[in-house]
């Protein structure tokens, strides 16, 4: 399964009909900083409602006193631009499966970053990329207009996965480049052994709307492998020797189901996103279903 | 070690086979996978145990090539031989048959011959045991654990008889003694090629076989001429390599005329000569015919016949066979039984004819039994058949010598005829619907007997009672009782039961050198006695029955005999004694012993 092909034309319109819930206003700043940084963004109207005691008496419709005697306001909502960061885990684990039939995390990965870029794009929402590996993170602006996901599409497909799983330089690159709070995707296998953990929470800290895709394949979740095995780390090279019996197996399940509990429990805690898939799940689905179930588009 | 199945270790070369497709199978494979983490963490005990796993793994390989092993092995049947030098344990196997007693050139008997070489034999034994078997095996005698020298005594104390031998049907019959035997020695002048081995155990023969010269009497029977005369008939065979000139000697005694005969006879090298002679008498108690020449077979240069009454009743079956009654009176030597499918194919000469299913459009005088006839037939109208699921019992309605030792309580019915006849038929056997199962009509030159259903036990049980013989001989004794049947003077062969019923209390047989005969008992109050030396017999009611050695076979005394193999000697003198342990059984435990090891092993890697 090619990488473009969970993206197509009809998924495209449906995502228009989608928008990045955010969960923060990016307005909130930290003390000192000047509000005037913020940029772009416009105030149009949304809805009338009765006037009560204390609202602004210029956002009084005087047409609408005037032709039926009633008295509302005026609704507005600021049409603010956002700044959405994308940031997709290319390191070497994230080239499984390998030999099944479903798509490898890093397709299905840059498929659901190229979604929410287009979910963003579509509400003229500014869309930064990032890709990291092995300590290292390339940046490429996408922009503010949706015309941009084409150019981004292909971005993704030339991806070639490779290195370790390092989290923590991305998102300090993330806060470095936006200086203020803004919505942090990380699609990741979080085979990450480094201080990715205490990066996230510093950000979390300090406002930054941060939502963690976690993609594993299937036989990540129920390895099929039994026998004496050579296991070898795709990103360090090391290699164990084990004889996995159904035992094993059994034990290797309850570790990633404790290893999924255990950055859930962490996310939970620092008001992080998290959403687990695997990489069988219908991207459609995972898409339309289960992002908007797990609050981040809707 | 010898296996019962050698074949099978061929197997055997499927191990390397199989334990290189196990290693195979069992190599590392060698998989990336995105991350050891959560596998190192999995496996920390696994990890742990690696080592372990490693050795459980061989341990498996080993223990499920070894039951492999032991399967294969088990399954060929190996058998641990241990040989060592032991006693001898003999089985002496003395032909006494007639030809033994022949004379050889050296002038004692072949019998003499063979007793003296086996006599050394034993002399050199030894330790170990004997076993001495006297053949034909009704003669005797049957000895066991003798010392070499207690068999040596017995041998010497044994004769030959005048008795043929079929040397290879006795043998056969000897299997079981010879398995207890490390070695069988035959005595024996057979001509037939004894087997190298009975029984699995190594053959010697000792002969004494050399080409003799022997005349003998090949056949003899006295007849009644159409004058009424007797006349005896004479078949004389030279058996020698030279022409023969034997006179002949003709002698009747008792009677109203005794008298001699002689005639002389030329006999051609292996040549044979027939005489007739005209008795001139209508009545003798014996007829002997006599060779008086001086040859190496004394034994078969007499024969004699004496009146006796034991006579052959000539019986003919008529139908489609009934192995039931045939058998039954085949049992009976007196009768000669001829078969005959068609009624038409009965000509006169028998004392006794049976119709079975069948009826002749006129019944013949004399004897007749019908069974199961249907219409009219003679005295008798069978008018229909009752069939019925049930057996019927039967009662004896008239006494009657037919039922002499016939249990009429015992025999059941499922088909009996309703039969219309005369008044001067007896029903004998009736069921409780006055349907007849045996019916008696007799008339001054006709005894007809009438059995109501077929002899066979789809409609009857009589065939498989004791009784049913009886009945038969009853039926025999009934029709040539008051025949002319002691008229002729007449014989038996030795080796031939001699079957007679005495007249009354303990019955007894004197023999030719006037020892007394042991007799058998037999069923229907008749006694038989088994003549092993030609000669006459006397009962103790003082019936005479003549006995002959008229064996061609035993008179053949021409042939060679063949000295035995030194090794063969030897190894029946100090036989190497062989002991087979099986290690089936050893190996069975083994390989199921071996087959819990290795699940036990494999459940434990796997757990």
């Amino acid at each position: 399964m090619s990488r473009n092909s969970l993206i197509n034309k009809d998924l495209l319109a449906k995502l228009e009909r989608l928008e990045i819930a955010f969960r923060h206003s990016q307005q909130v700043r930290p003390e000192g900083e000047r509000s005037g940084a913020h940029h772009g963004g416009r105030i149009e109207f949304a809805d009338y409602r009765e006037y009560s005691p204390g609202d602004d008496f210029r956002h009084i419709d005087w047409n609408v006193l005037s032709r039926t005697n009633d008295l509302v306001v005026k609704q507005f909502e600021r049409d603010e631009q956002y700044l959405i960061t994308l940031l997709l885990d290319r390191s070497a684990s994230m080239a499984f499966p390998q030999e099944d039939d479903s798509p490898s995390k890093i397709e299905y990965g840059a498929a659901c970053l190229a979604a929410l870029a287009y979910i963003g794009l579509a509400a003229r929402q500014r869309v930064e990329m990032a890709t990291f590996a092995g300590g290292s993170c390339e940046w490429f602006p996408v922009g503010s207009d949706k015309s941009r996901i084409f150019g981004l599409i292909d971005r993704l497909r030339a991806l070639e996965t490779g290195g370790t799983t390092s989290m923590a330089p991305a998102l300090e690159g993330t806060f470095e480049r936006s200086r203020q709070p803004c919505l942090i995707v990380l699609v990741t296998d979080l085979l990450d052994e480094g201080r990715s953990r205490e990066t996230l929470a510093t950000l979390a800290a300090k406002g930054f709307d941060i939502s963690i895709l976690h993609v594993v394949s299937r036989d990540e979740v129920e390895p099929a492998a039994r026998g004496r095995m050579r296991l070898r780390d795709a990103e360090t090279g090391d290699i164990v020797s084990l004889r996995i019996t159904d035992a094993d197996a059994a034990e290797y399940r309850r570790a990633f189901r404790n290893f999924g509990e255990d950055w859930s429990s962490f996310c939970g805690k620092h008001d992080v996103r998290f959403l687990s898939t695997t990489t069988d799940t219908p991207f459609e689905d995972f898409i339309m279903k289960y992002l908007r179930h797990g609050g981040l588009v809707r | 070690m010898t296996f019962g199945h050698p074949h099978i270790l061929l197997a055997l070369l499927l191990v390397p086979l199989l334990a290189l497709l196990y290693v195979r199978r069992a190599r590392k494979r060698e998989m990336t996978v995105p991350s050891l983490m959560l596998w190192k963490t999995a496996a920390t005990t696994g990890a742990e145990n690696a080592g372990k796993r490693t050795g459980a793994l061989d341990l498996t390989l080993v223990l499920a090539l070894l039951f492999l092993v032991a399967a294969i092995a088990a399954a060929s049947d190996p058998v641990l031989v241990t040989r060592s030098t032991a006693s001898p344990a003999l089985l002496i196997i003395a032909d006494r048959s007639a030809s033994m007693a022949a004379r050889t050139n050296s002038g004692e008997t072949r019998w003499a011959g063979t007793v003296e070489d086996a006599a050394a034999l034993l002399d050199r034994v030894r330790g170990g045991n004997v076993m001495l078997v006297g053949l034909p095996l009704a003669t005797g005698p049957g000895l066991e654990d003798l010392t070499p020298a207690q068999a040596k005594s017995a041998l010497e104390q044994l004769a030959p008889t005048d008795m043929p031998l079929d040397l290879m049907e006795e043998l056969a019959r000897c299997a079981g003694l010879a398995g207890r035997a490390s070695a069988v020695i035959v005595l024996t002048d057979n001509a037939a090629p004894i087997p190298e081995n009975v029984a699995g155990k190594p053959v010697l023969v000792l002969s004494h076989r050399e080409p003799s010269a022997n005349v003998a009497i090949d056949a003899f029977e006295v007849s009644r001429g159409d004058d009424g005369k007797l006349a005896a008939f004479v078949a004389v065979r030279n058996y020698a390599a030279r022409p023969a000139a034997v006179p002949v000697t003709i002698e009747v005694r008792g009677g109203p005329a005794p008298g001699v005969q002689k005639q002389d006879l030329e006999l051609a090298p292996k040549g044979r000569a027939m005489l007739t002679a005209d008795l001139g008498v209508t009545d003798a108690d014996t007829v002997e015919v006599r060779l008086d020449v001086r040859d190496d077979l004394a034994s078969d240069n007499r024969a004699v016949a004496v009146r006796s009454g034991a006579g052959r009743v000539r019986v003919a079956y008529v139908g489609r066979g009934n192995q039931f009654i045939e058998r039954a009176l085949q049992l009976l030597p007196s009768v000669a039984l001829s078969h005959f499918r068609l009624t038409r194919d009965v000509k006169g000469g028998f004392d006794l004819i049976i119709y079975d299913g069948v009826a002749p459009e006129r019944l013949p005088a004399g004897d007749v039994v019908l069974i199961n006839p249907a219409g009219k037939i003679g005295p008798f109208e069978v008018q229909d058949a009752v069939a019925d699921d049930a057996w019927v019992r039967v009662a004896v309605v008239n006494e009657s010598p037919l039922l002499e030792h016939v249990d009429a309580g015992a025999l059941r019915f499922k088909h009996l005829a309703s039969v219309k006849t005369d008044a001067g038929a007896r029903t004998l056997l009736e069921s409780a619907e006055t349907k007849a199962a045996l019916m008696r009509w007799e008339s001054a030159d006709a005894r007809i007997t009438l059995v109501g259903c077929r002899l066979v036990p789809a409609e009857t049980n009589w065939p498989m009672l004791p009784s049913f013989p009886l009945f038969w001989a009853n039926i025999v004794d009934d029709a040539a009782g008051g025949k002319r049947r002691s008229d002729l003077p007449s014989f038996s062969f030795t080796g031939e039961y001699v079957t007679f019923k005495p007249k009354g209390g303990q019955p007894a047989v004197t023999g030719p050198d006037g020892a007394r005969i042991p007799l058998v008992p037999g069923a229907g109050a008749r006694s038989h006695f088994l003549p092993t030396t030609a000669g006459i017999y006397e009962t103790s009611d003082g019936v005479r029955y003549a006995v002959n050695m008229i064996h061609p076979p035993e008179s053949d005394t021409s042939g060679f005999g063949a000295e035995p193999s030194p090794e063969l000697l030897e190894s029946v003198l100090a036989p190497s004694k062989t002991a087979g342990v099986s290690l089936l059984p050893y190996l069975a435990v083994v390989a199921l012993a071996l087959a819990f090891a290795h699940w036990f092993t494999s459940a434990r890697g796997g757990r």
